[in-house]
């Protein structure tokens, strides 16, 4: 009988996960400034420090939710271990009387340029998990039970890519600390961790997958990256796989219990792309037309005629700056991301040919570049690449949906 | 910053799908600001990032990644940018 595990109540003052107790600390050594590519994160860290518990605790974890822990710690380390101390006066502070009294006076750095003021130096971890390996570890964060282990135990487990978690959380299971990581799962892991312990549990149920739990797995892959539904995918035994043109469609494209399959959009991309493809090949035969740009202000005002925006204005936000937003992570994207590759590649080929012909940068090429007609041809066999690539597709989801049933 | 059109010599850092509402550029490529040549550009903002149609044919090159461009941005900066673009070889 394995041990129960410790109780873990939420708490808002969770103490911050410093760094890997394996990774041996650098001393504060260095006298130059964090390197420039540090800058934006050493920001972050900064602000981190100045933040009051609560507020730099639910940073970090959110952090943790998303870049991994591993980086998060990294960050942490190398904000604490590579500043510089750069002080005028005898008594080591940058701060005016002091030299009398042998150190700084209280609340002296406040006075200090930003650019002179020392950040916190670093401090141990809170908390030390002991163990071999990494479920050792988070077994011995449960065992002890303290929020400062708690934390770390988690942060350990966030920061394992989809494929090494599922086996982690697995092993945990098996050994006994089930109880622990489902009621925890959420709130100390957030959508990441359910979606994996929500698999680990299909896996172990001890019967085959329904179909309806099949499809409710579905819809909950549905906002996740692709390589990670192909991992629980994988883990739980049902990675049917058929890869189109360097995409790999898997059941995750396929109708949920509630969410839609990719047929319906990947149809209405096809229709849109014949309806581009002729308003290209209608405005090459207006022999007026003699560039490039012709035919593009040809193609807006086409589409202007018809009732349809093709240039999307961004959106202003709260602090004035206008933004352009990127579409949210779904269920199709992926199709839709190979399918804009698969067109752009149409275009480099083209291009590579014209510069083999003419010679890059040349006049002879700049003509041959911007020549209307040349300029449908591009784009109407960059469209026609797509539809044979969105045909496949189609094809592809039909037969996964058949092997669902 | 003006509304002023905005002249840079710039370096492409990379391009990559930018999924987004206007399905005619659908690529985000990243730039380093090498020069202002023309207009203003916030202190200290060393890149831009602009959505284009077509890496190779907005750029008139096959690869353009780690070529320079003189790059005028006719309309107000956003972010990332998605107006009126004119690209030239930085001769």
């Amino acid at each position: 009988m394995p041990p129960a595990p410790a109780p873990s109540a939420p708490t808002q003052e969770r103490p911050i996960a410093r760094g890997e107790p394996a990774q041996p600390v650098p001393e504060v050594a260095s006298k130059t400034w964090l390197p420039a590519a540090m800058g934006y994160w050493a920001a972050a860290a900064g602000r981190l420090d100045r933040a009051d518990p609560g507020t730099r605790a639910a940073t970090i974890l959110s952090l943790q939710r998303t870049v991994g822990n591993a980086a998060v710690q990294r960050l942490l380390t190398q904000t604490r271990t590579t500043v510089p101390v750069q002080r005028d006066c005898g008594c080591g502070g940058g701060c005016g009387g002091c030299g009398d009294k042998g150190q700084e006076e209280p609340g002296g750095q406040a006075d200090l340029p930003v650019s002179r003021q020392v950040p916190p130096v670093y401090t141990p971890p809170a908390c030390v998990l002991n163990g071999p390996t990494l479920v050792d570890k988070v077994i011995d964060g449960f065992k002890q039970g303290t929020p400062a282990c708690l934390f770390e135990a988690w942060g350990l487990l966030n920061s394992r890519a989809m494929f090494d978690l599922l086996p982690a959380l697995l092993e945990l299971k098996n050994k006994g600390h089930w109880a622990t990581v489902a009621a925890d799962a959420a709130f100390r892991g957030g959508p990441r961790m359910e979606l994996a312990v929500h698999a680990v549990n299909l896996k172990t149920q001890g019967s085959p997958i329904k179909t309806d739990q099949l499809r409710d797995l579905i819809d909950r892959l549905a906002t996740t990256w692709a390589d990670q539904r192909a991992d629980i995918l994988r883990f739980i035994g049902k990675y049917v796989v058929i890869t189109v043109e360097g995409i790999d469609l898997d059941f995750s494209y396929v109708a949920g219990a509630t969410s839609k399959s990719c047929v319906k959009e990947v149809q209405d991309t096809i229709a849109e792309t014949k309806f581009m493809a002729k308003l290209y090949a209608d405005c090459g035969k207006d022999k007026k037309h003699k560039t490039g740009d012709d035919i593009e202000a040809c193609i807006t005002s086409s589409a202007a005629k018809l009732g349809l925006t093709l240039e999307v204005a961004g959106s202003t936000s709260s602090t004035g700056v206008v933004t352009v937003k990127a579409v949210a992570v779904d269920k199709c994207q992926p199709i839709i991301t190979r399918n804009t590759e698969i067109h752009e590649s149409v275009h480099q080929h083209h291009t590579k040919q014209l510069e083999k012909k003419h010679g890059k940068g040349t006049p002879a090429f700049d003509a041959a570049w911007n020549e209307a007609q040349d300029w449908v041809r591009d784009e109407r066999g960059a469209r026609a690449a797509e539809i044979k690539f969105l045909t496949k597709v189609l094809a592809a989801l039909k037969k996964l949906e058949k092997m669902v049933k | 910053m003006t509304d002023d059109p905005l002249t840079v010599r710039a370096t492409v850092l990379g391009a990559s799908v930018f999924p987004n509402a206007d399905r005619q550029r659908l690529w985000l490529v990243r730039l380093r600001v090498e020069e202002v040549i023309e207009g203003e550009l916030s202190a200290g903002q060393e890149e831009l990032s602009i959505l284009v149609h077509s890496p190779s044919r907005d750029f008139r090159t096959a690869e353009p990644v780690g070529e320079t461009f003189r790059i005028t941005l006719k309309d107000p900066l956003t972010d990332p940018y998605a107006g009126g673009l004119k690209i030239a070889r930085d001769e």
